[in-house]
Formats: structure tokens, sequence, C-alpha cells
């Protein structure tokens, strides 16, 4: 199965060719209340299932913390 | 007795304290020391999230949801208008709320306010939709440029986040408090201790937003507890009208008809 190189969180990672934003979460640890940003742009849930991981994508999961 | 309820961007609120989340001991000491500020907004924050702790990240977010508190996320750590612009995009994205308490910082080492920047990403945020909550210097011209801007609230800082300081320039902060009577102004960052909440509440601030005082007090809850009376008395104080201050005493029992008058120079 051919595979892409994205940077995930800052991180070069592996995933596998032709996966969307739906697939991704589906398969991997992301979970609670988070968004999707990907290339600095913000993914509406509405477009998991057709937004797709290509070469060099930056993949960012953004997730609530404490703050002051 | 209670102060009287104020209002922030149109939502009615009856505590004058906004309550920091972040460094406590531990997940429940911040619940106890949210609850017992009595606080009805909460300030937080988003990170990218790290897979193996998203099990934690999880439980911070059930417990803050579970306080049913109103959310003000921040833009903590930018150093660009463009950084905070994005990070407030993504904050709306995430916590469902057009608030943001708006930071841009100039200078890492007492994390003071970029004014120049801060202006720039208020401008735009306004015109996204946003309801910005600067945290600012308190620079009576900044104040108001952020004013003309259109932000109902701003949030001058009393001190550096952190520093427990106190009200550094308790004459800027009145200053400010005359020249924009019909704004919401709350001291954020830098109170140490309730004595310093009183005093800005006595200046006539509508708030307070703290975190550090009440987070690393050694016992929270008590510390949130103290917070929330002292805002209230300051509020009260200021409501009630401070008497003026006198250069020669005054005597407050009656001299009239006293029996036996002893003439002193």
């Amino acid at each position: 199965m051919n595979s892409i190189t994205i940077e995930l969180n800052a991180v070069e990672t592996t995933v596998n060719a032709g996966m969307s934003v739906h697939d991704y979460i589906q398969k991997s640890d992301v979970g609670g209340r988070f968004i999707i940003v990907m290339n600095d742009q913000i993914i509406p849930k509405s477009d998991y299932a057709t937004a797709m991981l290509n070469e060099g994508d930056k993949f960012d999961v953004m997730s609530p913390i404490s703050g002051g | 007795m209670q102060a009287s309820n104020w209002q922030v961007y149109g939502t009615e609120l009856q505590s004058r304290l906004f309550i920091g989340s972040a460094l406590y001991a531990s997940p429940q000491m911040m619940c106890d020391a949210i609850e017992a500020s009595k606080a009805q907004v909460v300030t937080l924050s988003l990170r990218r999230q790290i897979p193996t702790q998203s099990s934690a990240d999880n439980q911070f977010w059930r417990l803050i949801q579970k306080l049913d508190c109103h959310l003000l996320p921040n833009t903590a750590g930018c150093y660009s208008a463009a950084e905070a612009v994005n990070t407030a995009m993504m904050a709306r994205e995430l916590f469902e709320t057009d608030w943001i308490k708006l930071e841009v910082l100039g200078d890492s080492y007492n994390l003071q306010p970029d004014p120049f920047a801060l202006v720039e990403a208020t401008k735009t945020l306004i015109s996204e939709g946003f309801k910005v909550f600067p945290y600012c210097t308190d620079d009576l011209v900044v104040c108001q440029k952020l004013a003309d801007l259109g932000c109902e609230v701003l949030m001058p800082w009393g001190a550096p986040i952190g520093t427990g300081q106190g009200l550094i320039n308790p004459y800027a902060l009145e200053t400010i408090r005359k020249r924009l009577p019909d704004l919401t102004l709350l001291v954020d960052a830098g109170i140490g201790k309730p004595s310093d909440a009183v005093q800005a509440m006595e200046l006539g601030y509508d708030g307070i937003l703290l975190n550090t005082a009440v987070a690393e007090a050694l016992e929270p809850a008590m510390m949130a507890s103290a917070f929330a009376q002292s805002i209230n008395a300051g509020r009260l104080a200021y409501e009630a009208g401070v008497m003026p201050k006198r250069t020669n005493a005054k005597p407050s029992t009656p001299t009239l008809d006293q029996p036996i008058w002893q003439q002193h120079d």
C-alpha cells in the first residue's frame, strides 16, 4: 500500500495514501474534544469525510488545556 | 450583601471574579477552587493534542464542563497579531464561543503585552465577529484605541503575569477608570492577595481575572473563597461611596455638651 508523509502535530509521520481526515481519526488515538487544522486551515467536522490527506500536509489536532 | 450584577458583552453575571484553570496541583484542586471562588467565567487554552495524553485532555475537558461556567479561551503564548488571530479562530471552533481573551506578548521576560500587535489583532478579530477581552498594559492611550475599535471590555494588568506584585501603578489604573467610565474594566494579572483585589475594586474596576494567586496558595479553595469575598467587599465599598480623605482630624464623637471641657493646645 502506498504511503505518504505528513507533519502530524509538528512531527513527520507516515500514513497510508488515500486517507481522509475521518479515516485518520478512526485509526488513531485522537479523542475527546478536538478540532483538526490542516495547513493552518480549520477543517469543519462536516468535511472530515471528504478532506483528504496529501503528501507534506501539516496536520494538527488541537485540544483544550488549562489556561490563565 | 451581594454587590450588583453586571454584564459582559450582554451576558449578565453575579460573580465579579474570572478565574484561571492552570497551575493547580491536581484536577480535583482545580475544581474545588473554582467552585469555592463562585466564578462564573473560567479561562482556558488550547494546544496540539499529544495522542498518549488524550485521556488526560479528556479528563480536563470533562471537569470543566461539569463546572458549568462561561468559557473564556485565551491566546496565551502568541507573539504576533497573526498568531493570536489564528489561535482565536481555532479557539472559537473548539470551544464554540466568540469570547476571546486576547494576549499578544511583546517581551518574554515580563510577558508584557505588545500594544501595537494587540491593537492590530483586536481590529481583525472584531471584524470577524469576536467579543474581544484584550489583556493590555495600563497605558491609557492603548486602552482608548482598543475602546475605539469596539472593545466593550478591557483588561489592563495590575502587574506582570504570575508575579503577585499587586497594583504596581494604581494611578494609571484609576486614570483609565476615570477616562473610560462606560467601559467594563477588569484587572488581569499581577494580583497576589485579596487586598490587591479590594484595591482594584475600590478604584471602580468591574472585576478581577486571576489564576496564580489561587492556584499557588497553600489552600487554593480557601484562597478562592477569600478572593470571592474580597472582590464583593471591594465592589460594595465602591458602590457605597468611599469617604474623602482629609488632612486634619475630625472627631467622630460629638463634643457638644461635653460635661468637662479641657482646652488643649
